[in-house]
């Protein structure tokens, strides 16, 4: 049914690029002791993703896509449409009950994969080490042992995400949600992933810093030239960032296509109501 | 309680009492068996924190029972022994240590370094250069050099066991960047055989820059702790240091007033800066003065 459905709406030829960076096949994660009935009972046509025999959550189910080198994929839905378990499948964070992940060609592992989190401080940041020691962690980590390099390092990627330099030696938990996601993708930059994952970066900013940092991590991505996933219930915000949209509904991709495309022209209904609810 | 007429004063008349006889140098056999057993698989293994069973001495925990423990346990009636404090051989506490060690094993006590076979000390290296026959014991609050950038003792072992100090680097990178320098007065941890991080008891960062390649073995004993680690001899030590920023030694205001030493660890006492080993400072001093 899902497949079909997307066969259904999306009669555009989807925009494969030749050689996928990532690779995802029929991933599927379900929250729950799950039953035979899950996925029948899911879905569109059930209209929800909790499943009514077992009480499970189809979170994800049957999602397959591909990302391109210099990609940069959105995807959007409604809040519990499945976007986070999506991204923190790919994150590793979660095993997926079925289906594969692989980028270039290998199975995927932690150490080509970063992940922005919405909230710096959850994301594992010290709080109350400076900002330029939060983005030398990952340099250290790397086994760089000249402080004037790591200094210099620290400090050029922060300049480059436009933190200005008398902020570097601050404590992280004195600046502001929009600087604390700046450092985050400084510390993603360290070592530059060959895919990056962006988890609702701007959500909880006011509008002036959220235009900033999308102008910032429209560079980042262009400039990384690494596959990018970015996540967000802010379509104003994946318009700016994604070259491609995924929409989740009830756990399952109902349409896909090039962004401009999908929000200018949507062709599910799913998609349209969220096209259409989107406040100018 | 009230104090009888036959109440004991020393612990020979204590196990007198008991109609036992008095344990040489006070710890019992099996005890100091155990202790020379950590001793051997600490001196085998460099800088690692080898557990112990640490018993309730006549101090109190914290006020170097660890160091105790280790000198108690090697301790020959033909071994002279040297207690000091931060430099100071006439503290009360230094004073005190001396006279259980050297009446329980009934060996002979001094204030001179060179004439010392084995020195306990708490918080210094003794300036004068120890020899190969002689023996540092020091006294070790915090064995643990990860203690305040991993809490967690399991996670601090997971890093020992991997060899993993980013933390530690990551405190030392935080400070040089905010401050300019190690947060560290005494106890900057140190890289034992570019291997293992060990914390080298709270000495300054004078005494930390001495510690490469002693000619003879330091002990450290954490008695509260329980935890002994050692440094075999000629042992290769160096900070935890930038390659670009290497560790400073502190800086003295002037030269020591009685000795008038510009090149050893001086401190303030009373408004003026003198030696902070006093025997050394003496040495110096019988040498200058004719």
């Amino acid at each position: 049914m899902t497949t079909n459905a997307v066969a259904d709406y999306n009669d555009r030829a989807p925009l494969v690029p030749p050689e996928p960076v990532v690779s995802v096949r029929r991933l599927a994660h379900r929250f729950g002791s799950g039953c035979d009935r899950c996925i029948d009972l899911t879905g569109e046509a059930a209209g929800t993703n909790r499943c009514c025999a077992c009480g499970s959550v189809v979170a994800v189910y049957d999602a397959s896509f591909d990302i391109g080198p210099h990609e940069v994929l959105g995807v959007v839905g409604e809040s519990g449409s499945g976007k986070t378990t999506l991204l923190r499948c790919l994150h590793l964070d979660l095993t997926p009950d079925s289906g594969s992940i692989s980028v270039g060609g290998q199975a995927i592992n932690r150490s080509t994969v970063v992940m922005v989190h919405q909230n710096a401080l959850a994301a594992g940041l010290y709080p109350r080490l400076a900002a330029e020691s939060n983005v030398a962690e990952r340099l250290l980590g790397g086994g760089a042992r000249h402080f004037g390099e790591i200094h210099s390092r620290a400090a050029e990627l922060l300049n480059e995400l436009g933190l200005q330099p008398e902020r570097h030696t601050d404590a992280l938990m004195t600046f502001s949600g929009g600087m604390q996601q700046r450092v985050q993708l400084a510390r993603a930059l360290v070592d530059p992933p060959q895919v990056l994952l962006l988890d609702e970066p701007t959500t909880g900013l006011d509008p002036s810093v959220q235009a900033d940092l999308l102008d910032v991590m429209q560079r980042v991505t262009e400039a990384l030239g690494s596959a990018s996933v970015v996540v967000s219930h802010d379509l104003a915000a994946v318009r700016v960032l994604a070259s491609r949209i995924v929409v989740l509904h009830h756990g399952r991709i109902v349409e896909e296509g090039i962004a401009e495309q999908v929000l200018e022209d949507p062709q599910h209904p799913y998609t349209q109501l969220l096209v259409s609810s989107r406040l100018t | 309680m009230t104090p009888g007429p036959q109440r004991p004063s020393t612990v020979a008349a204590l196990a007198a009492q008991h109609g036992r006889p008095e344990a040489y140098a006070y710890l019992d056999e099996d005890t100091k068996r155990n202790v020379r057993r950590a001793i051997l698989k600490a001196l085998a293994i460099p800088g690692w924190q080898v557990p112990f069973a640490s018993r309730e001495m006549p101090v109190a925990r914290g006020w170097g029972s660890g160091g105790l423990q280790v000198t108690l346990s090697l301790v020959g009636p033909n071994d002279v022994v040297k207690v000091i404090d931060q430099g100071d051989d006439h503290s009360s506490n230094a004073v005190g240590m001396r006279k259980l060690i050297s009446e329980s094993a009934g060996c002979a006590e001094t204030t001179s370094t060179t004439a010392a076979t084995i020195i306990q000390s708490r918080h210094r290296i003794p300036e004068l250069d120890l020899r190969a026959d002689q023996l540092l014991v020091l006294q070790v609050p915090h064995p643990e050099p990860l203690r305040r950038v991993v809490p967690a003792d399991v996670a601090a072992l997971v890093h020992h066991a991997e060899r993993d100090y980013t933390p530690a680097w990551l405190d030392l990178y935080d400070a040089e960047a905010r401050i300019g320098g190690p947060r560290t007065a005494a106890d900057h941890p140190v890289l034992v055989d570019g291997a293992r991080l060990m914390s080298p008891s709270p000495i300054p960062r004078y005494d930390v820059l001495r510690l490469n390649r002693r000619p003879h073995p330091i002990l450290l004993g954490a008695g509260r702790r329980a935890r002994l680690t050692a440094l075999p001899p000629y042992i290769d030590v160096a900070p935890l240091a930038f390659e670009d920023s290497p560790l400073d030694p502190e800086h003295a205001g002037a030269p020591c007033w009685r000795c008038g030493s510009t090149q050893t660890y001086r401190v303030l006492a009373e408004r003026r800066w003198c030696c902070s080993d006093i025997d050394a400072c003496r040495v110096r001093l019988e040498a200058t003065t004719p």
